[in-house]
């Protein structure tokens, strides 16, 4: 399916919130964490569904160099090199408030030691957890190249 | 005569004053209305791709999964159905709550023909009082965002309907009664049933046309799982911007028709208000005149 076609191929990517579209664009190459593991996405990949953790999403080879986002978990979607990246909260390494990260960090530190037994509260702790994490990784990332 | 003068002067001032909170009622009303129209717009493009995801499961899966068939009643219970409707918080807004009132009255009379049993979830202060004051039971209530709705609003309703609806001994089905933005000047009030999935109920037909054959990492049932909260997540954040939007445009719609209505009560008042004058000035001259003449009659007399 991937070999018919002759010259670079590039990928559709857009990058969905709950409340607005943060990002499109054409991308060489992405990167995201899904359920079963990081995932890479070339053009002609066959087309996939699957769930993503609350992680960064690389996207390399945009018109402006590689991007990185960070998703609060959503859905990864693939069909004929469009790839939608769906998440209730995206945000580029700009839009990172790390005072806000931090905090939610510790409360989510907090929150899944007071979890208990509760394994959905701990779940949300964990995925609040990742969430601040990868933004903290994000904008130490930003801040240690400026 | 000159108590009538000032009566009507009085009635005018007052409905100035009321035509002038009308009117600035109006204007924020208009002023909402575009910032509401485009968070409407930004958050379809979600909107779409999660339902479409949705749809590609639901459609791929041969799996029944509990989300999406329509459960069998337990022997001797009636089912019941979550009927949420969405208000506004309030009023100044013409027929807007009455009508999406009245669509949720008709639906949970068409429930209760079909032998299940309405479970009332309520948004909006007006319809937490429409149905406080007819002492009807509400399983949950949320006030306070009906203007502007944010994200985890929405969330926070769906999430306690998807609870009840997880629980074995909870709800079967899930109705949401809405106004749906149409146009500035038309707004209708809708009902959808989001849960179980109704295919012909995806208001866009798939863009791109038929879905090509995913592949679900990790199963289609995990993915479902997972998509079908965001999914009713987002039919409520939408619903919700679109009642918004058409309660900021029934309540500048209902303004403009108070502020014009206002406009022609003072024309009208005035109107009377300067005849009032005028028969008041007329009077004057005529007692004066009758009273000269009376005065020269006195004279004519007695000379």
């Amino acid at each position: 399916m991937s070999d018919q076609h002759a010259g670079p191929r590039r990928l559709n990517v857009s990058l969905v919130a709950a409340d607005r579209k943060v990002w499109q664009g054409t991308a060489e190459m992405i990167v995201a964490r899904t359920t079963e593991g990081d995932t890479g996405v070339l053009p002609g990949h066959q087309p996939i569904l699957s769930i993503l953790l609350p992680s960064v999403v690389a996207i390399r080879g945009t018109e402006e160099g590689n991007l990185e986002a960070v998703v609060s978990g959503g859905f990864l979607s693939v069909a004929r090199d469009d790839v939608s990246i769906l998440a209730e909260s995206v945000l580029l390494p700009t839009e990172i408030d790390v005072t806000a990260a931090r905090q939610l960090a510790s409360e989510a530190r907090t929150a899944e030691h007071a979890a208990g037994d509760d394994r959905t509260a701990r779940d949300q702790a964990d995925a609040d957890l990742r969430f601040a994490e990868a933004q903290l990784r994000v904008a130490g990332a930003a801040n240690a190249t400026h | 005569m000159g108590g009538q003068l000032r009566v009507y002067r009085r009635r005018i001032a007052s409905v100035k004053a009321t035509k002038q909170i009308t009117r600035a009622q109006e204007l924020i009303a208009t002023a909402r209305i575009v910032k509401a129209q485009q968070k409407v717009a930004a958050s379809t493009p979600y909107a779409e791709e999660i339902t479409r995801a949705v749809s590609a499961v639901a459609s791929r899966s041969n799996a029944t999964h509990p989300l999406t068939t329509e459960k069998a009643p337990a022997p001797g219970t009636r089912q019941k159905a979550a009927v949420v409707v969405v208000t506004s918080d309030r009023g100044f807004c013409g027929g807007y709550n009455t009508n999406v009132l009245k669509e949720a009255e008709q639906l949970m009379q068409l429930l209760r023909e079909q032998g299940k049993e309405p479970v009332r979830y309520v948004v909006g202060r007006k319809g937490v009082v429409y149905n406080n004051f007819r002492e009807r039971a509400m399983a949950g209530t949320w006030v306070g965002f009906s203007d502007n709705p944010a994200y985890e609003d929405a969330r926070e309703v769906a999430d306690e309907v998807i609870e009840a609806f997880k629980d074995d001994n909870g709800i079967d089905e899930i109705h949401l009664v809405s106004t749906r933005f149409i146009s500035m000047l038309s707004q209708q009030p809708t009902t959808v049933r989001i849960l179980p999935l109704q295919y012909e109920e995806t208001t866009e037909p798939p863009p791109g046309g038929v879905f090509p054959l995913y592949e679900f990492e990790p199963s289609p049932e995990k993915v479902l799982d997972a998509l079908l909260p965001h999914y009713v997540r987002a039919r409520m954040y939408n619903a919700f911007l679109q009642a918004a939007a058409s309660e900021h445009a029934a309540r500048r719609r209902a303004m403009k028709s108070a502020t014009d209505n206002a406009g022609d009560l003072i024309d009208n008042l005035t109107r009377l208000a300067n005849a009032a004058r005028q028969a008041e000035i007329t009077q004057e001259i005529s007692e004066i005149v009758g009273g000269a003449n009376a005065l020269a009659d006195a004279n004519v007399g007695s000379d």
